[in-house]
Formats: structure tokens, C-alpha cells, sequence
């Protein structure tokens, strides 16, 4: 063989490279203070606001903690409290109590419109929640659909706290569904072949070997369903025109945005908030500690789903379950857009496309909102996406100290509402000092493309890990040892094997960040329009048409800007799709 | 320090993961033109060593010299793409977005091999592994053993000095295997490469290495040329690795230069002992193989072997032969013989004194054997 073609460097040249910091460990840091910024600061200042709650004054006074005895002393923060806490549990066991119902029948037996359901969770799932209640509340309202088709009753009990229990479980039955669905999808056959065999009836083999090992999975689900109930800001935002029941989130939107300003009550409100989630988070922790998840071994099979004798009656259940769950609400946003009068029912006469003509109108103000929310969703999509791939990565193939960092940080938003991470916003970069040294990001677009950001990073970072983890690190190490450094290595190996998590990744961003009414309520700059706030705004001022024809034209635009991009990307990128690269 | 005719020189290497030592002290020199092979069971710390030379991991101490240069070692760590080397990887960790040609020239493109000289090495590399007309396929259009030699002609791409070898052959069948363990032994031959081949594999490390490294719980164990591997194994657990499945222990009775005349039982037998700390009195433990092993009705008289007496536990088919479990007192002993032999029959087993090793034993296994025999005469 020739020399190698490394002794054309001079020695020197590579000894100095060769005792540089290493690449990755570079990396490591810049995604590591990346995170502090966005995720760590904001989360660290509501805390030192509870202490200090003259801080964004630059006032480094230790407060008196008086505020936390407002909780039981305040009428309306004690009744948020409890409110929050009702129609969270509530949701958590009639939420629970469906999704794993629903996954119990599709996983246990074939029936037709069985795979609807998957459809329909997924659908609910990432349809804004803000959406779905304002469907509620013009399916409920007075001469709404409800009562149109001769059921004031169920009008009248969606504004009642077991109606409102019932909206947000159908809202959020897909976590639980899809959570038990994981479980339920392999069936250790052997386990129960071996209780059979050791003399258990079938009953019994339910009793002690299948709850035992489901169990778990259920009360994560729980745990899930309780988590996105209680940091919810859709619902109180849509039924607040309609129905007074004061929740958590919008108590502190209402600290923030009304007159006094409280600043260190949002924090009060915020830490209550994260308490009740990290409390739920350490359960699920625990749980999932226990589960014994290694059970499902080699031996594990998918389960094979007879079609029982009773399949009509299950069919007529889902077809009506669903039709409850999806075209209640979103059939009743739909028809309401081409009404006129929204009390006049869907009558021919009452049919129009005024609504839409109103809202794509010169001069609307929806064209401007959908210029900034989708240029910040843009925004946001490509900052989650560099540092969730980047974290990925690190998470993936470091050997860095930093993983465990980066790993907690990258994560631990998924769990924190987003209204307590935009009150963390505005707490840290409302603060005197910064605008004295001449960073002004606070009051500009540029805090909500931040904050949607770093909302949007454990998805995308869970998303793009996804697909890093199933290439496996012999196609980096190769790629090094043919002489490629880092970036080389991320760009022509990693990149293009990873290209359709990216790309998933990527629009489920902007798809989120286009309709984050919570983010975007607490951090909107002023005259600033954003589409989930001037939606919100319409809605609340009883302008149904025109909000309902606004969701309308915003989701199928967003639609169609994920469907082109899909087809574009694929067609740009067609080698890697088509040789199965992209995994 | 390094010898001048040293491709690879490494000096004391050690690795610690927490409180694991997956490389403890290692220090060995590769000639040019050398392929060693590694070998050891999982965790002895053989692709430890590989990936240290690689630069794919840091080592916690010692110094690695490449074709001269020092590529680790206080503060300095060449990074593995500035390294002399290349690797052929256990899962051959082709691109699956990249065709053949693609795949072998990513490698000339960044270690900086002239754009015009890339085609024709292409077309090179291609014939010198058989795979001429190839360049357009994607590697799931390749069979297994198409993919290894993809593989190695991508790690051969960039005009290594050093060329490392992963357990490339463990993800193909046991026919391919052999075949493909012939080619790459004669593609090594013709290439006069320096390499470092790793494995679990006996047979693979005695086919391709011209010396074998036996590694052990992070150390060295043993460095010889193969034969002498078998010939002197250098501890009881090199001797088991490389077959010496049959262990009786004794005590010394007297020592000879290379010999020891050891008592097992009732029964003495000579053998190579290269401890020469082990005196008479000691205990020992004896070694031998079982293919070095014959079974007949007597005892054999020839002066050249040792031999006892032993009765027919089991016999099992093994396609070339039988493998023939004997009880010889409390132990039982292996002996691979060409025909059957009934369960129960009294039978005489002969070994070669020079394929008989004596190591150091516990006081305890000398003792028990001692006491056998004593019952066995009361």
C-alpha cells in the first residue's frame, strides 16, 4: 500500500489541530447554554420571583411569601385552585376510563370503522385544544347545535363542571388512548399460556397476570391525561365568554394582562402549577420505574384480534362515540363558519359565505396575523429543529458530561404548561437590567418565537431521536475514519438518513406554533396580531362566523403548507426517501 | 521505545469506564506488513483496544504511535479523521443512502485523493474484491458477503496504514464465513498491510493473524505466533481458550529443565511446564486437548506418552467423528476418536507428554485429588 495521504499535513499542523477542544465537546456546550437560555432562565426566574418579587425591577429584596397564603385567602385563586384541581381529576378518570376502553376494544377485537379510532385520536390530539372548546361552546350555547337537534339538556350540561369533565375527556382521551395502546399492542402470549397451564381460569389469568402487567400503563396514562388537563389554557379561554369557571391558567393570564399587574401572583399561580405537574410527573416516574417494561421480550407477538359475534353493536358505539368526539365540536365550528346568524340554525336561507368573505376581506386583520404567526411558527420550527437535532445527536452518540443535562432541559417542557413557560418569559426578559444593557427581546416578535421554541424543543428533540437512534454509530465512526470531521459527518451521513424525522419534526413545530394560543396571548407585542388571538378575540366577542371561518382558512392553509413541504422535500430529496435511507 | 520496523507501538494503554478496566496496562508493537489478530472473549477488552487506535475513544493513560507519530498522550488526541487508519466494521456500516462508488469515494474525497485519480481507484478497489460493475448498487441490493467486501474496500479507500478489523465476518453465515475468511486472508497476503484483526473466533484468528493477541479481563494474556499459541499456551486460561479441555490436578513430584513429573492420583504423568517457580511439592493443574487424545484397550508402552486409565461415560456423534466422554476418577476427561465406544467399557487414554501443560494449581483441587486416590486404595 502508499503512504497515507495524512503525511501531506506538516506535524505541526496536526499536532495543534489535535489539541484543540473536541468538536463534540464544543457542541456539547453551545447546545447545553443554548437550553440555559431558552428553557432554564425563563423556568428559574419564576422561582426567583417567589423570592424576589420586585426582581424585574432589579430589586434584590427577599419578599415575604405572603402571596402563597392568597391561595386559600383570595376567593378567586382558592376557587381556580380547586376548579383546576375537580375538573382535572375528573378528566383524568373519565379521560382515562375512555381512551383505555377504546384501546381495550380496538386492540382486543376486529370490527369495521375499528381503524377510525387511531385516526380520530391522532386528529384530536393535535387539533388545538382552544378549537375543540369553541366547538363545545356553539354546539352548548343557547340555539346552538344542541339545541337544534332537540337536546337543550346536553346543551345546558356541557356548562357544568361534569359537562366541562366531559368536553376535556373527550379532548384528551387520545393520550390515554394511545398510551395504553403501546401496551396493549404486544401481547406476552407465553405469560398467559403459562398461568392457563398452571391452572388459572381465564378469569383469573385476567385478574392476576394481564391488570398486574397493564396496570402500569394505565395509571401512566392517567397521569398523562391529568398533566395536559390541568395546564390547559384552550378551554377557559373559550368558555370563559360563556361559562365563569375559573381555572388556574387564566387566572394567571389575568394577573398578567389586567390592571394592577401581578407579576409575582402569576408566579404564585405558575409555581402551584408546576407543583401539581412535577407532583404527577414523580408519580408517573415511579410507576414507570416499576412497570417491569423488560417483560416484553423475543416471546412478545403482536396480538391477533378476533371479530366477535356482538360486532354491530360495537361498530354503532364507535361511530357514535366518535361522531360525539369529532363532529360535535368541529362540525359545529365547521357548519357555524357558513351561517350568518348563528341562531338561526343551518337552515338554506341562513347558508353564506359572507364569513369567509369578511375575513379574507382587504384590509382584515387575519391576513396580517397569518403573515406573523406562521413567519413565527417558521421561526420556531427552526430553532427547535437545529437544537433538537443537534440535542439528539449529543443524546445519542456523546460520550459528553453534558448529556444528562441536556437531556433534563430538552425534556422538561414537555411537561411544563406553556402558560407557566410564557410567564417564565416575561419574568426573565422583562427585566430592567437587560433592557439597560440593550436587549430588548421582550415586547417583540422575537420573545414568542423563542418561547415557541423552546415549547416545541422536547418534541422535536423526542421526534429527531427517534430516528438518530436507529442509525447506528459504526455509520458515523465509518464516515470519521474515511477522514470526515463533525460537521461533515452530520451533514452527508446523519442528516440524510434522519431526513424524514426532521422533516416530521419540523412541521409538527410549525403546525403547534401557528395555533399556540397560550404562548402567544402572554407574549403577543402590541399591535402585533397573532391567528389564535384574534381568533380568540372574535370568538369572545361573540363574532362565531368569523371566527369559526378564520380556524377554517388557517387550518387548511397550515394543511397545505405541510402537504407541499412533505411533497417538496420528498422530491428534492427523492434518493433518500427511495433507498430507504431515511428511516 | 519504538522499535523502527514498529507500524503501531502502543505503550501501557489503559481505559477505566467507572470502575470497569476495559484496558489495563496494554503495551504491544505491530510490525509492518504484521496483521495480529485479537482475540478474547466479549468484555476482554480486544474492541477496546481497536477503538483507542481508531480515535473513536479516549484512553484514560499510555501513548499509541502510528506509522511514527505519536497520535495520543499528554493533552494530544488525534482525531480519528486525521488518523493513518481505517476500519471494516462489525455490522459493515455502509451508507444506505449512498451507492458502492459513492461509498468509496466519500473516504478519497475528504482525505484529499485527487478528483481525477478517483474513478479509476474506484474501479481498482472494485476488482481487487470481485465486485468489477458493481459501483451503481445500493447496499441493500448486495448480498452479505458482497457488503463485507464493499466494506473492506472502502477502509482500503484511503491508503491506511493501518488497517482494523472489527469482527467483520461475526454477521455472516457459517459457509460465507469460511470462504470469505479465505479470501480476506489472501487479500491481506497480497496487500503486505499492516493490520489488526479482532475476534472471538479461534479459527478465524489462527487463519488471518500471522501473531495472536490473547486478551483477558483488559490485559494481555499472551502474544505468540499461532502455532506457538498451541504448542505453549501460556496460562490454563489461554490453554482452555485454545482448546486444552481436559484438566487434572496434582502435585510435582519432581522438575526436569522444561518438565514436571506430576502426581495425579495414583497415576504420574509428565509434562511442559514453563513456570519454572513451580517446584516439587507443589500443586499443579494439568493440561491437554482432547483431539491430541487416543483411546485403546491397553496402556500404552511408548515412551513418548502418557497415558490412564479411564471408563466410557458417553458417546456422541459429531459428524466427523465422536466426541467420547471418559470418567477418569472424580474427573471427566474429552477424547475425540474416530469410532464409537460403548458406555461402561474400561478403556486406556494416551497423550503426548510434549502437548501435556502443567500450570500452577490451588492447594485445595491437589489436596481433593490426593484424597481421591487415598480412598480409592483404602
Amino acid at each position: 500500500m502508499s503512504a497515507s495521504t495524512d503525511t501531506r499535513r506538516t506535524p505541526r499542523l496536526t499536532g495543534v489541530i489535535a489539541r484543540l477542544p473536541k468538536p463534540e465537546s464544543l457542541l456539547g456546550w453551545f447546545i447545553a447554554a443554548t437550553l440555559v437560555v431558552l428553557v432554564g432562565l425563563p423556568l428559574a426566574a419564576i422561582l426567583l420571583h417567589l423570592a424576589y418579587p420586585q426582581l424585574y425591577l432589579g430589586i434584590f429584596d427577599l419578599g415575604d411569601f405572603d402571596l402563597f397564603t392568597d391561595l386559600w385567602e383570595r376567593r378567586l385563586w382558592r376557587t381556580a385552585v380547586q376548579n383546576s384541581l375537580y375538573l382535572s381529576f375528573g378528566t383524568m378518570v373519565i379521560g382515562t376510563l375512555i381512551g383505555a376502553g377504546m384501546a381495550y376494544l380496538r386492540h382486543t377485537y376486529r370490527f369495521p370503522t375499528a381503524g377510525l379510532i387511531d385516526f380520530a385520536a391522532w386528529f384530536v390530539l393535535v387539533m388545538p385544544s382552544f378549537i375543540i372548546a369553541q366547538g363545545w361552546v356553539l354546539f352548548g350555547r343557547s340555539g346552538g347545535t344542541a339545541h337544534q337537534m332537540g337536546m337543550p339538556w346536553l346543551g345546558e350540561f356541557i356548562f357544568s363542571l361534569p359537562g366541562l369533565v366531559m368536553v376535556m375527556s373527550l379532548a384528551n382521551f387520545p393520550l390515554a388512548y394511545l398510551a395504553f395502546s403501546a401496551a396493549l399492542h404486544w401481547n406476552v402470549r407465553s405469560l398467559e399460556q403459562a398461568a392457563r397451564l398452571a391452572g388459572a381460569t381465564s378469569a383469573q389469568v385476567v385478574r392476576t397476570i394481564k391488570l398486574p402487567l397493564l396496570l402500569p400503563a394505565l395509571l401512566s396514562a392517567a397521569i398523562l391525561v391529568f398533566v395536559d388537563t390541568v395546564g390547559d389554557f384552550g378551554l377557559p379561554a373559550a368558555f370563559l365568554s360563556v361559562f365563569r369557571f375559573p381555572l388556574i391558567p387564566y387566572v394567571i393570564r389575568q394577573e398578567i394582562q389586567t390592571v394592577p399587574v401581578s407579576f409575582e401572583g402569576a408566579a404564585v399561580l405558575a409555581s402551584v402549577l408546576v407543583a401539581m405537574v412535577a407532583i404527577a410527573i414523580t408519580i408517573q416516574i415511579r410507576l414507570l420505574r416499576n412497570a417491569g417494561a423488560d417483560f416484553l421480550t423475543g416471546g412478545a407477538r403482536p396480538v391477533d384480534r378476533p371479530r366477535p359475534r356482538f360486532w354491530p353493536l360495537l361498530t354503532g358505539l364507535n361511530v357514535t362515540f366518535l361522531g360525539l368526539a369529532i363532529f360535535a365540536p368541529l362540525g359545529t365550528s365547521l357548519s357555524v363558519s357558513f351561517l350568518q346568524r348563528y341562531s338561526a340554525g343551518f337552515t338554506l336561507e341562513n347558508l353564506t359565505l359572507l364569513n369567509y368573505r369578511a375575513v379574507l376581506s382587504e384590509g382584515s386583520v387575519l391576513l396580517p396575523a397569518m403573515a406573523n404567526s406562521f413567519g413565527i411558527a417558521f421561526g420556531a420550527a427552526l430553532i427547535a429543529l437545529a437544537v433538537g437535532f443537534l440535542a439528539a445527536y449529543l443524546l445519542a452518540y456523546s460520550g459528553s458530561r453534558l448529556r444528562r443535562f441536556i437531556d433534563i432541559t430538552s425534556t422538561v417542557t414537555l411537561a411544563v404548561p406553556g402558560i407557566v413557560l410564557a410567564v417564565g418569559y416575561i419574568l426573565w426578559w422583562n427585566q430592567r437590567w437587560l433592557a439597560d444593557w440593550g436587549i430588548q427581546v421582550y415586547n417583540t416578535p422575537w420573545v414568542i418565537v423563542l418561547c415557541s421554541a423552546a415549547a416545541s424543543i422536547p418534541i422535536a428533540v423526542r421526534v429527531v431521536l427517534g430516528n438518530v437512534a436507529q442509525v447506528p454509530k459504526s455509520f458515523l465512526n465509518s464516515a470519521s475514519l474515511q477522514g470526515a470531521g463533525l460537521w461533515t459527518r452530520i451533514r452527508t451521513v446523519l442528516m440524510p438518513l434522519t431526513l424524514a424525522g426532521l422533516l416530521s419534526a419540523g412541521l409538527a413545530v410549525f403546525a403547534t406554533s401557528v395555533f399556540d394560543l397560550a404562548i402567544t396571548t402572554m407574549l403577543q407585542p402590541s399591535g402585533f396580531p397573532t391567528i389564535p388571538v384574534i381568533i380568540d378575540e372574535h370568538f369572545r366577542t361573540v363574532q362565531y362566523g368569523w371566527a369559526t371561518a378564520a380556524t377554517v382558512i388557517v387550518c387548511l392553509i397550515t394543511a397545505s403548507i405541510i402537504v407541499t413541504t412533505r411533497f417538496l422535500v420528498k422530491r428534492l430529496f427523492r434518493q433518500y426517501f427511495a433507498t430507504g435511507g431515511s428511516q | 521505545m519504538t522499535s523502527n520496523t514498529a507500524e503501531v507501538a502502543i505503550h501501557d494503554l489503559t481505559r477505566h469506564i467507572g470502575a470497569i478496566r476495559a484496558l489495563d496496562g496494554v503495551s504491544l508493537e505491530i510490525p509492518t506488513g504484521e496483521t495480529l489478530a485479537v482475540l478474547g472473549p466479549s468484555g476482554c477488552g480486544k474492541s477496546t483496544l481497536l477503538r483507542l487506535l481508531a480515535g473513536l475513544d479516549t484512553p484514560t493513560s499510555g501513548e499509541i504511535h502510528i506509522a511514527g507519530q505519536k497520535v495520543n498522550g499528554n493533552g494530544l488526541e488525534v482525531p480519528p479523521e486525521r488518523r493513518p487508519v481505517n476500519m471494516v466494521f462489525q455490522d459493515f456500516a455502509l451508507w444506505p443512502h449512498m451507492n458502492v462508488k459513492q461509498i468509496l469515494q466519500y473516504g478519497m474525497k475528504y482525505r484529499g485523493i485527487a478528483r481525477g485519480r478517483r474513478d479509476q481507484r474506484v474501479t481498482e478497489l472494485l476488482e481487487l474484491v470481485d465486485l468489477g460493475g458493481m459501483e451503481k448498487r445500493y447496499p441493500r441490493e448486495l448480498s452479505g458477503g458482497q457488503q463485507q467486501r464493499v466494506a473492506i474496500a472502502r477502509a482500503l479507500a484511503t491508503e491506511p496504514r493501518v488497517l482494523l478489523f472489527d469482527e467483520p465476518l461475526s454477521n455472516l453465515d457459517s459457509q460465507l464465513r469460511q470462504q470469505m475468511r479465505d479470501d480476506l486472508a489472501r487479500l491481506l497476503r497480497e496487500l503486505g498491510t499492516t493490520a489488526l484483526y479482532v475476534t472471538h473466533d479461534l479459527q478465524e484468528a489462527l487463519a488471518l493473524g500471522q501473531r495472536v493477541v490473547v486478551m483477558q479481563a483488559g490485559r494481555i494474556a499472551q502474544i505468540d505466533e499461532t502455532r506457538e499459541l498451541f504448542r505453549k499456551p501460556a496460562t490454563p486460561w489461554v490453554a482452555e481458550l485454545v482448546g486444552y479441555a481436559n484438566t487434572l490436578d496434582g502435585r510435582v513430584l519432581r522438575r526436569e529443565d522444561d518438565w514436571a513429573l506430576v502426581q495425579t492420583g495414583q497415576h504420574t504423568l509428565w509434562a511442559l511446564c514453563r513456570d519454572h517457580n513451580l517446584a516439587a511439592g507443589d500443586a499443579t493443574r494439568i493440561m491437554f486437548q482432547p483431539r491430541g487424545c487416543r483411546l485403546a484397550q491397553q496402556a500404552s508402552q511408548e515412551s513418548n506418552l502418557n497415558t490412564l486409565p479411564v471408563q466410557v461415560e458417553q458417546q456422541v456423534f459429531e459428524g466427523h467423528g465422536w466426541r467420547i466422554n471418559c470418567r477418569h476418577g472424580q474427573r471427566l476427561l474429552q477424547v475425540h476418536d474416530a469410532l464409537p465406544h460403548e458406555p461402561g467399557t474400561d478403556l486406556a487414554v494416551a497423550f503426548e507428554k510434549a502437548a501435556t501443560h502443567a500450570y500452577r494449581g490451588s492447594e485445595e483441587a491437589a489436596s481433593d485429588a490426593t484424597t481421591e486416590a487415598t480412598a480409592r486404595i483404602a
